[in-house]
């Protein structure tokens, strides 16, 4: 036993632990194993993904029925909020500032709810896209799993409020033929509404990853985005025809590669105007490709970072 | 002491789980943080936007394989690393330095954290299993099960923000035992509930080990250790300190342990 040490260390009474002596190359000694803490490669991880694909629905099917669950009216509420919504937007827009009939609106409340309901998903799937990966830190800590899973079920909470929502739209679209002349009328453009949804929950998804990491790194970013948004939900002519109140022609073309704002005009091209205009398509298009893209690949490249305390 | 517990020299059996000079480093950000005139007008080392930070060393370079069949067991005081050296092996913390090879990917038994409050039991199972990788059919035919584990029977469709500390405990750990895998780890927080319940996740514990390849088990109850555990790592302060057979191992532990809590004695006393 120590006599000439001060104090006993713990353990010293015990061999030293002898590490295991490694192979230059491990991997190629043991083909079994694999390294821990890599990323998979793109088509594992993609399969992962869908191999837990369960989960990505389980978790917002459950929060949904959770958020309202305390309130008299519940699942109601999913309906009540686009609707009040888009009162206050009209009481404030449409009728004290009067912006029917002027600058190339004719019909305003009908041009109102598409733009606040299209809008609104983009919104929501943006602010929860930035909750996500904080608010299941303690999951990401305990449980090994694809973490794009997190922002893909944040997205499928998103859309089914958002196909909520869309049955609320097309009633208050027709109940507006009620007020005074009817113009809103049922055609084929309406079938246009799928693959714009589609479009839309692309860019969505891509949005999500991307404010998902950032906001990981930079807690700052949750207080920020209210601002964003809504400078965002400004600019994309929610409100007011943004191309007509704006003279200067370069102006006008960074408005209209706005992906909300294609997104807003097509689906008003396509449920009131009847009309399908090639470009604002392809703008649409191609940011949906593009942002799907990029937030996947941005979330990804940091894949093993989400558990750091 | 002799030569002779050092570890044996290694059969060639392929590992499952190998550690190669394993570091861990946290960045903990202080909880105050310089005013924002010192950042500009302040000492240098207040001049800047980086918030400040400062590093834990929580895992330090550690090396060990395990293999096949072993249940290794690992003790040390609060905050030796253990939970962190169990979270970086499943790679759920990112390392710092060094290597972690596995044949396939470790599933923590931690206290599962998929749990909303606001939805029912049932429901609770399904998030916690489909976070696991469980499919919905495989849950459907599991449930009564892991509902009958629970011994929840009558407050399965309650919310869980109705339930106790025990019962949600005794949820999470059904929840968490529902899957099988070949590399287990099990963090200690498991091992709550009332001691009818005590007995019967013990039980499914070292059914759990039996059926797994190779298992790691953190523990502060050394009698659980050295009753399950062919193997035990020793750290403290993020090092390893032994790494051996169960007996000789937790002696010389509890003797540490029984050391220092003679010196604060004495230092009690004198003070």
């Amino acid at each position: 036993m120590p006599t000439d040490e001060k104090r006993p260390q713990p353990g010293d009474d015990l061999p030293r632990p002898v590490p295991p002596a490694l192979p230059d190359d491990v991997l190629k000694a043991y083909p079994d194993l694999r390294r821990v803490g890599t990323k998979l490669p793109l088509r594992d991880y993609l399969r992962e993904l869908w191999r837990r694909r369960e989960f990505a629905v389980t978790v917002p099917l459950g929060e949904l029925r959770a958020q309202n669950q305390d309130t008299a009216l519940g699942q109601l509420w999913h309906l009540l909020n686009p609707l009040f919504l888009i009162a206050i937007y009209y009481f404030v827009f449409g009728i004290v500032l009067g912006v029917e009939g002027r600058r190339g609106v004719d019909d305003y409340l009908p041009f109102l709810i598409v733009g606040i309901i299209v809008f609104n998903y983009t919104r929501s799937s943006m602010q929860s896209g930035a909750r996500m990966i904080v608010k299941n830190r303690k999951l990401v800590q305990s449980i090994n799993f694809p973490r794009a899973i997190l922002p893909i079920s944040s997205l499928v909470s998103e859309t089914v409020s958002h196909l909520y929502a869309i049955p609320v739209m097309v009633v208050l679209l027709f109940s507006t033929n009620l007020l005074d002349e009817p113009t809103v009328t049922l055609t084929w453009h309406w079938i246009l509404l799928v693959p714009i949804t589609v479009m839309q929950a692309m860019f969505n998804l891509g949005l999500a990853m991307a404010v998902g990491r950032f906001a990981f790194h930079f807690r700052d970013v949750q207080q920020f985005m209210p601002y964003a948004l809504r400078l965002w939900f400004y600019m994309s002519g929610v409100l007011y025809p943004v191309q007509d109140v704006i003279e200067q022609r370069w102006i006008q073309a960074i408005l209209a590669s706005n992906p909300a704002w294609s997104i807003i005009e097509i689906a008003r091209d396509s449920l009131l105007y009847q009309q399908v205009v090639g470009w604002k398509w392809a703008v649409a298009g191609i940011w949906s490709v593009l942002l799907l893209v990029f937030g996947f690949w941005y979330f990804r490249r940091a894949e093993n970072e989400y558990g750091r305390v | 002491m002799s030569e002779t517990t050092t570890a044996p020299p290694r059969a060639p059996v392929a590992p499952t789980v190998i550690a190669d000079r394993l570091d861990v480093t946290y960045r903990v950000y202080a909880d105050s943080q310089p005013k924002l005139g010192k950042r500009f007008a302040g000492r240098k080392e207040d001049r800047s936007f980086q918030r400040q930070y400062q590093e834990v060393e929580a895992v330090r370079g550690i090396s060990f394989a395990a293999e096949p069949g072993e249940a290794i067991g690992i003790i040390g005081h609060n905050g030796s690393g253990k939970s962190t050296l169990l979270r970086a092996i499943a790679g759920l913390v990112p390392v710092t330095g060094g290597q972690v090879y596995a044949s396939s990917i470790p599933v923590l038994l931690g206290v599962a954290a998929a749990l909303e409050p606001d939805i029912s039991g049932r429901r609770n199972v399904y998030l916690g299993g489909t976070a696991l990788g469980l499919s919905k059919d495989d849950l459907d035919a599991r449930m009564d099960d892991i509902i009958e584990f629970t011994g929840l029977e009558d407050f399965i469709d309650l919310p869980l923000r109705a339930y106790s500390s025990g019962m949600r405990s005794r949820l999470q750990f059904a929840i968490a035992t529902s899957v099988t895998p070949e590399i287990l780890m099990v963090d200690e927080a498991l091992s709550t509930g009332d001691g009818e319940f005590k007995d019967r996740s013990d039980t499914r514990i070292r059914e759990m080990i039996a059926e797994a390849g190779t298992v790691f088990l953190v523990s502060h109850t050394l009698k659980s250790i050295t009753d399950v555990c062919t193997r035990v790592l020793w750290l403290d302060h993020g090092q390893l300190i032994a790494d051996g057979d169960p007996e000789p191992v937790v002696a010389a532990y509890q003797d540490h342990v029984d050391r220092l809590k003679a010196e604060r004695k004495k230092r009690k006393k004198k003070g």
